[in-house]
């Protein structure tokens, strides 16, 4: 027993409205009405559907920035809602990225869904074969939206069989920090920082000798899967595979997959 | 003097979570991290619960918290004494196989049920409404079971005897049987009140789009989402969040214990 609420091309002038922050999610449109499966043709995601919607047209934006970001999204909301009258953006905060999802999934069943939604990455697949969405390529068709200012790897990421199936939202991107005064007391350079894995590694092992700690990781998939994506090391092809050589299993003398790191 | 020492060091064991919690609460978020971590806060900021009450809209949480514990509690123990007191008192058919079922409902795991309840409820109109929250844990099986062991303590002669005295069941439940089993609802009472004030899948699920019905549990997750790095705010929400529960703990010590020891014993 599914709501209808048809919201459309109202998301795409949010994302043109909207700029790029840095945190790790991507956003996709998403309407709870049956007639999902992937429609690019740009047919339900058009300017006259806006025109033809009453309005204000009211949009529930579930999202989970922390800090400085959520406020950052809650000015650009208001500077959107309050610059034009045919659509209003409600912004619904959720717990945190995990708990969106799995709200989303509960909302399935009883058709209690957002407008438009902010997921992680690793869920995009899981919202594609949720058949509930409907891709941002058919708002880009349908505004004839021009994504020229956005990264193209931003945009690669969600693009899944040619189609753009999210617009890239707030993405992060890990960063290194080093400390200069260990560097020193380990005899590294701090103004050259290592700016490969391999080297990343050595200086590691040189600050640990030298008692100044090492590196520390943090366990996440999404760190290993970024800094892997940086070095192009994401996906195994043969090629790869074979430039790497040998990987040795995890062990406490060589850290694995980074022996070829370029 | 063995016993003391090996208490009190189970004691400091358990309690030092929590008392490093209410020490990091009230330290600048750039001490926290110091290492060594520091013991006790010279210099208190009382101004991260502030911000926890203010930032993170803990009134308005706690207050949903408090009237869904509160429906719940009392809705259990409603149905729990009336369930129990059938079972130990009167005699219809299929008596025990229905028993059974009630039994059976225990061992069924929540998240089991949690896809069909959800849209049961949302097709009843309860979705994002404190009926949502809290009709689906108006009865329970272990409830049923607790009061039913409580009353069948009470010695036959008893009935017996108010029987002779024209005492109808109802009678006979108010006025001899509530008040010699009230040990029992004390640790019933106690044992629903953790269980519906520390529900977070459900509310989380139920709940909507405003903050109508969102309980504190969920207020908490989001005041750590928001404030990630200032763990002193973090952990100010969690507390003002815990001291409810702490002030059931000191007042009804006796009864939890007899709760949660309840299945043990016969």
């Amino acid at each position: 027993m599914r709501n209808h609420r048809f919201r459309f091309a109202a998301a795409m002038s949010l994302g043109a409205a909207a700029l790029l922050m840095t945190a790790c999610s991507s956003s996709g449109s998403s309407s709870s009405s049956t007639t999902t499966a992937s429609t690019t043709t740009g047919t339900t995601c058009t300017p006259s559907a806006l025109d033809k919607a009453t309005s204000p047209v009211n949009i529930n934006f579930w999202e989970s920035m922390p800090r400085a970001n959520g406020e950052t999204l809650q000015k650009l909301t208001d500077s959107f809602n309050s610059s034009q009258t045919k659509v209003h953006v409600n912004l619904v905060v959720q717990t945190s990225y995990a708990d969106t999802w799995q709200k989303y999934q509960a909302g399935l069943t009883n058709g209690q869904l957002p407008d438009v939604v902010q997921l992680q990455d690793t869920d995009t697949q899981g919202a594609i074969d949720s058949q509930s969405i409907l891709p941002a390529q058919d708002c880009i068709t349908g505004f004839h939206y021009s994504v020229g200012d956005l990264l193209p790897r931003a945009l690669s990421y969600w693009n899944v069989d040619k189609v753009q199936v999210a617009m890239p939202f707030a993405v992060s991107g890990p960063v290194l920090y080093f400390n200069k005064l260990a560097f020193q007391k380990a005899g590294l350079d701090p103004t050259k920082p290592p700016t490969t894995l391999k080297e990343l590694v050595a200086d590691a092992k040189k600050l640990k000798s030298a008692g100044q700690g090492g590196m520390g990781l943090k366990l996440d998939p999404w760190y290993l899967e970024s800094e892997l994506a940086t070095a192009n090391q994401l996906s195994s092809t043969t090629a790869t595979d074979a430039a790497r050589g040998p990987v040795p299993p995890c062990s406490t003398t060589q850290p694995a997959h980074r022996s070829s790191g370029t | 003097m063995l016993r003391y020492i090996l208490l009190t060091l189970g004691a400091i064991v358990v309690l030092f979570p929590l008392y490093m919690a209410v020490v990091n609460s009230l330290l600048p978020p750039s001490e926290i991290a110091q290492q060594p971590p520091p013991l006790f806060p010279f210099n208190p900021q009382w101004g991260s619960y502030q911000k926890a009450w203010t930032e993170g809209n803990l009134s308005i949480y706690l207050r949903n918290s408090a009237i869904q514990t509160t429906v719940i509690v009392a809705g259990q123990l409603i149905t729990s004494i009336l369930a129990a007191y059938a079972f130990a008192f009167l005699e219809f058919p299929f008596k025990r196989t229905l028993f059974f079922v009630f039994l059976m409902t225990l061992m069924i795991p929540f998240e089991v049920t949690i896809a069909t309840n959800l849209s049961t409820v949302s097709s009843l109109g309860w979705f994002n409404t404190f009926p949502g929250l809290t009709i689906p844990f108006l009865a329970t099986g272990f409830g049923t079971f607790l009061l039913r062991q409580a009353f069948l303590q009470i010695p036959r002669d008893l009935r017996e005897a108010a029987q002779l005295d024209g005492y109808g069941h109802l009678r006979f439940l108010w006025a001899v049987a509530i008040p010699l089993v009230r040990p029992a609802l004390a640790a019933l009472s106690v044992f629903s009140f953790l269980g519906a004030w520390n529900q977070y899948l459900w509310p989380l699920l139920v709940t909507g789009n405003d903050n109508q019905v969102r309980t504190v549990q969920i207020g908490l997750k989001r005041l750590i989402n928001t404030q990630l790095d200032q763990i002193n705010v973090s952990l100010a929400g969690t507390i003002i969040a815990v001291i409810p529960l702490l002030i059931l703990l000191v007042v009804f010590q006796k009864q939890l214990v007899r709760s949660l020891t309840s299945g043990a014993v016969k």
